[in-house]
């Protein structure tokens, strides 16, 4: 719809009535040479944990940007303003929060949509509006090629990837147990399993142990049925909360002792290793985001490329920002958001989309590479933790690479 | 009604009078939607989120019209719409996507399937009887039906996307004034059906077996048919409803129709006015408006304080709903049948 | 070996559920209605004691009896101030009244505990209990763990005495079994129903302290023990304190054991299911009047064979 038509039916729609659904139409608000992008966090409801931390790191991100006179767009400097609207943790919020965005508020990217249900929903909005959205979600069905939905949110089966090279490359360990959510997720999780050991014929096997709800309360059934098994560790598909119960409660269990706890933590995209610190003896996590956690461990340390230890620091330096590894993320969106911008020298979504697509980007989380379907390659480390002064600190790292893009199985690149 | 005559005349020749239903009430009624419908679709075309919220209130307010059949008329606590719907969705969705089916074929189809399903909520709740056993069963029902979809590999968690946008023949419509325009004709559709069944001995029957059931027995009538029917035909709404969101919006998921969303449509048929023809259209404007203004206000931090004290205050100072109060003070602008609030028992 | 560590889980996860349901059920029992915002005061009551005991640092047992008595505070309130406004409409509004403001409460109880402590999954610590275990045939069981059977075992010896010995317990009976003739007795139904909500939001406070000890503490933990109680009071008979015990524990064992055989997925759907033909079956089977499943079966088992024996 031509821009002229849309402001004289505001207007009109505004003069008319003071009904305030038309109200909120009118809210929208371009500003002058100011760069408008967008946010979608949860600010309420089940996800709103980190909504909060998205909030803090996006707002520390746009300080240091106009704390130094805003970004070189195009010959031009211009500051970062950031519109943000809660996504109440339900579909139908983020869809009108997208239509809001992309339409009335005009912005030039998504910095944040949180939620795998919630980053479909509004896939088709973002996508017909040409605008590069960054998703914290995972979410095989949009990665089509050619998609204005990115991450550098690891998959689940890039979640697992690590501790099934760890598995293979082990003498130790033969076979593993799974335990896995129900669901796509936990579905995707055995897939690989079953792809990696039966069909590309890596070494060891796995045995499927059970499925449970991300609500389990009480894994003390999983955790019984695990260590009567025939397994020499056992693998753990979950994240956050649902990881934490089960971390904890595998410890008390003593779990640990008998056999080696292989995680993706979600990339440890995870509520807080500190909560659970004392539980983490003998776990094994994928660490994207947590390696930046235990920077000053020199066995990490040389996992993480200087340049992003570097920015890593500056980072640190900035009043507010948040110290947690789902802050460090959406830091690096926010980075990739200031790369894309500076490289195009537009705030033309589809520029944008160009200039991220294809190029190695410097974050704070390493180099990453997005491609056509959105989906990053990024390094990380399997980290295994000895919780027994109380704290999760770090033993050795198992496995430290770059991470493939999977996200699908068979997986569409070489493995 | 309790005459010797009556008792002696046959029930189907009773309860099937459409030929003298006053015709000219269900027509008010849906002309009276549709050009509250028409009067909007200028701030419809005034925004995109303006018109994507109008959207959510009509399909939320079709949903909870369905709704409002079973729980209005003859009174049963079905405690399962979100599951109904999304039945309806699902159905849809996939044989749209798979069978490549038209859309018109496959609402239809999603809308009886629900209907099915629904005859044997109908059929349980009719065996099961007791008002908080209903509540329950039928609670245990939605959580099945979720862990079903939840667990199916043609569902799962992620849901269902990718369906085509709805359409009629070789009209597709894809634009949002055009899919509002689309909305408004089915929800006008609902009204002329609701109001038709309200006017019709069949819903004047519903509510009597929601009065007095054994009076209604007494007098030759089988009670369990018209909470049947009831049921079905809200159950056959509710399924297009979830067909409609599913295709409008391009994504079914069953995270978004649980209790959640069963207490969503509940709040609105209840604030609207149960048992009233504009009630759930009245709650749905409300209920989905309400939110979009206190976030607009920059209140989107109380918002749970704002429905929930809403909620506790409808039901403690206007328990017969927005639209039933005003009928209440005013008088019956809306239902010409029988106005008594006193159905239980 | 594996049965016995099953067992064990059982008992503990049964002992969980049992103390939930039973305090559930005295309200659901008395007031013929589920209180929706149950699981908001269980969450309360384990948000108190994370204040007072966590945060401010006063010894646990303080911190227990505070969060018990703050929650009992809350529903007598709640009871007094919200709900008691109902009691004389006719039956479905009163059925709509409950469910909707019981909903619409525990909106608003999530968000305050969110705004106010916030949504990160929070542990409590409970004395050591947690730390030190013992060893039951090779089968580690914390203290904490043992200390939650017990609590679940008192409870229910303090209700059965509560309930069959004293005034009140008499007259909570009474209105369970026939609320008409409760009332033409002369009791007094108010002050019952006040009694039987605080005395609900009480026990669930103490339970939701217990829970969060044993798992983590979110706004809205609970929710899914709410569900949960609805198949466990209806199973155990609604009303019947005992029955809840009972259903409680075999809920727990049944998941306990399941587990080892079935996906959750199945285990869920199959309790939903057993509590659907649990309805249908009753409903089928009791005439008139009669209100126990197991009394009607083993009436028509009787004069079965009596037919038999003729």
């Amino acid at each position: 719809m031509p821009e002229y038509k849309r402001r004289s039916f505001l207007a009109k729609s505004c003069a008319a009535t003071g009904i305030a659904v038309g109200l909120a139409g009118c809210m929208g608000d371009s500003g002058g040479s100011q760069v408008q992008l967008g946010a979608i966090n949860p600010l309420s409801g089940s996800a709103a944990f980190f909504g909060e931390l998205a909030t803090e790191a996006q707002s520390a991100w746009v300080e240091n940007v106009n704390g130094n006179g805003g970004l070189e767009i195009g010959g031009e400097t211009r500051e970062i303003n950031i519109v943000e609207y809660d996504d109440e943790s339900s579909n139908d919020q983020a869809r009108s929060a997208a239509q809001r965005l992309t339409t009335s508020d005009n912005v030039s990217m998504i910095l944040s949509s949180w939620r795998s249900n919630g980053a479909i929903a509004i896939n088709e909005i973002i996508n017909n509006n040409q605008i590069p959205t960054f998703t914290h979600g995972f979410t095989p069905q949009v990665n089509t090629d050619g998609t204005y939905m990115m991450r550098l949110t690891v998959s689940t089966v890039m979640d697992a990837y690590p501790a099934l090279q760890f598995v293979s490359d082990s003498d130790d360990i033969e076979k593993i147990g799974v335990i896995a959510e129900e669901g796509d997720w936990g579905d995707d999780t055995l897939d690989l399993m079953e792809w990696w050991f039966n069909e590309a014929d890596n070494a060891g096997d796995y045995e499927n142990l059970g499925r449970f709800s991300f609500s389990q309360q009480d894994f003390s059934s999983y955790i019984t049925k695990a260590r009567n098994s025939d397994i020499d560790a056992l693998y753990v598909q979950t994240w956050a909360s649902a990881m934490q119960r089960f971390i904890e409660q595998q410890d008390s269990a003593g779990l640990n002792d008998d056999m080696p706890i292989l995680t993706g933590l979600g990339g440890a995209d995870y509520n807080s290793l500190g909560e659970v610190g004392g539980s983490m003896s003998n776990v094994y996590a994928l660490g994207v985001y947590t390696r930046l956690s235990y920077a000053d461990d020199d066995q990490i340390a040389e996992t993480i490329s200087d340049e992003a230890l570097s920015q890593f620091e500056d980072y640190q330096s900035i009043e507010n920002a948040p110290d947690h590894p789902t802050a460090y993320n959406v830091y690096a969106d926010a980075q990739a958001a200031e790369y894309a911008l500076t490289e195009a020298g537009s705030t033309n979504g589809e520029d944008l989309r160009e200039a991220l697509v294809g190029n190695e980007i410097t974050t704070i989380l390493g180099n990453a590479t997005i491609n056509d379907r959105g989906q990053p390659s990024i390094p990380g480390a399997l980290i295994k933790f000895d919780g027994s002064s109380g704290d999760a600190e770090i033993d050795t790292v198992a496995w430290d690479g770059q991470l493939p893009p999977i996200t699908s199985i068979p997986p569409e690149t070489d493995l | 009604m309790s005459s010797s005559e009556a008792t002696a005349t046959h029930e189907e020749e009773l309860d099937v009078d459409l030929r003298n239903l006053e015709w000219t009430e269900p027509i008010r009624a849906a002309a009276f939607v549709l050009v509250g419908g028409l009067v909007v679709v200028p701030f419809v075309i005034s925004s995109n989120y303006v018109g994507y919220v109008a959207l959510l209130v009509l399909m939320f307010g079709i949903m909870a019209s369905g709704y409002n059949i079973m729980l209005g008329w003859p009174n049963l606590l079905v405690f399962c719409p979100a599951a109904l719907a999304v039945i309806g969705g699902v159905v849809s969705s996939l044989l749209a996507i798979q069978m490549g089916l038209p859309f018109a074929v496959t609402l239809l189809i999603g809308g009886l399937t629900a209907a099915i399903v629904g005859s044997a909520v109908a059929a349980s709740a009719i065996i099961i009887g007791s008002t908080f056993e209903i509540v329950i069963a039928t609670l245990a029902f939605e959580q099945i039906v979720y862990y079903a979809f939840t667990n199916w590999d043609r569902v799962g968690p992620t849901g269902i996307s990718g369906m085509p946008n709805p359409s009629l023949g070789p009209l597709v419509f894809t634009s949002q004034v055009e899919q509002y325009v689309f909305l408004l004709a089915v929800l006008v559709l609902v009204t002329f059906i609701v109001t038709a069944f309200d006017r019709s001995l069949l819903g004047t029957l519903a509510v009597a077996t929601g009065e007095d059931e054994e009076l209604l027995r007494s007098i030759g009538y089988n009670p369990s048919r018209y909470k049947l029917v009831s049921v079905v035909l809200g159950a056959f709404v509710l399924g297009i409803g979830g067909a409609l969101y599913a295709h409008v919006n391009g994504l079914v998921t069953p995270g978004a129709f649980t209790l959640d969303q069963t207490v969503l449509l509940l709040v609105i048929a209840v604030l609207g006015g149960l048992r009233t023809i504009y009630g759930p259209i009245v709650g749905a404007v409300l209920m989905i408006g309400l939110p979009e203004i206190v976030r607009s206000l920059g209140f989107g931090d109380y918002q749970p304080y704002i429905i929930g004290l809403t909620l506790i205050l409808v039901i403690l100072f206007l328990p017969s709903g927005i639209v039933g109060g005003v009928k209440d003070y005013f008088g019956d602008f809306d239902n010409g049948g029988v106005s008594a609030w006193a159905f239980w028992k | 070996m594996v049965l016995l560590e099953s067992l064990i889980n059982g008992l503990i996860q049964g002992s969980i559920f049992a103390v939930f349901a039973a305090s559930f059920t005295i309200i659901f029992g008395v007031m013929d209605i589920p209180n929706m915002g149950h699981a908001a005061l269980f969450a309360g009551g384990a948000y108190v004691f994370y204040q007072l005991v966590n945060l401010t640092g006063l010894p646990w047992i303080v911190g227990l009896i505070g969060a018990v008595l703050a929650i009992a505070v809350l529903g007598a309130v709640v009871e007094k101030t919200l709900l008691s406004r109902l009691y004389g409409r006719k039956e479905s509004e009163y059925v709509f009244g409950v469910i909707l403001v019981t909903i619409g409460l525990a909106r608003i109880l999530e968000r305050g505990y969110a705004q106010i402590w916030g949504h990160a999954p929070k542990y409590i610590e409970l004395g050591n209990l947690q730390e030190n275990s013992v060893q039951v045939s090779g089968t580690s069981v914390s203290h904490l763990e043992l200390v939650v059977i017990a609590f679940a075992v008192a409870n229910f010896a303090f209700l059965y005495w509560l309930i069959n010995y004293t005034d009140t317990g008499l007259s909570l009976q009474a209105i369970v079994q026939n609320r008409e003739l409760a009332i033409m007795r002369g009791i007094n139904v108010d002050r019952v129903f006040l009694i039987a909500f605080t005395l609900g939001a009480a026990m669930i406070a103490a339970a939701g302290v217990l829970n969060a000890a044993m798992f983590t503490l979110e706004p809205t933990l609970g929710f899914s023990l709410l569900i949960k109680a609805f198949i466990i009071v209806i199973l155990g008979g609604i009303g019947r304190v005992m029955g809840a015990m009972v259903a409680g524990y075999a809920l727990g064992l049944y998941e306990a054991f399941a587990v080892l055989y079935l996906s959750s997925y199945y285990i869920y759907a199959s309790e939903f299911a057993v509590l659907i033909a649990f309805f249908l079956l009753k409903a089928i089977v009791l005439s008139e009047g009669e209100d126990s499943l197991i009394a009607g079966l083993k009436e028509r088992a009787t004069s079965l064979r009596q037919g038999v024996a003729e």
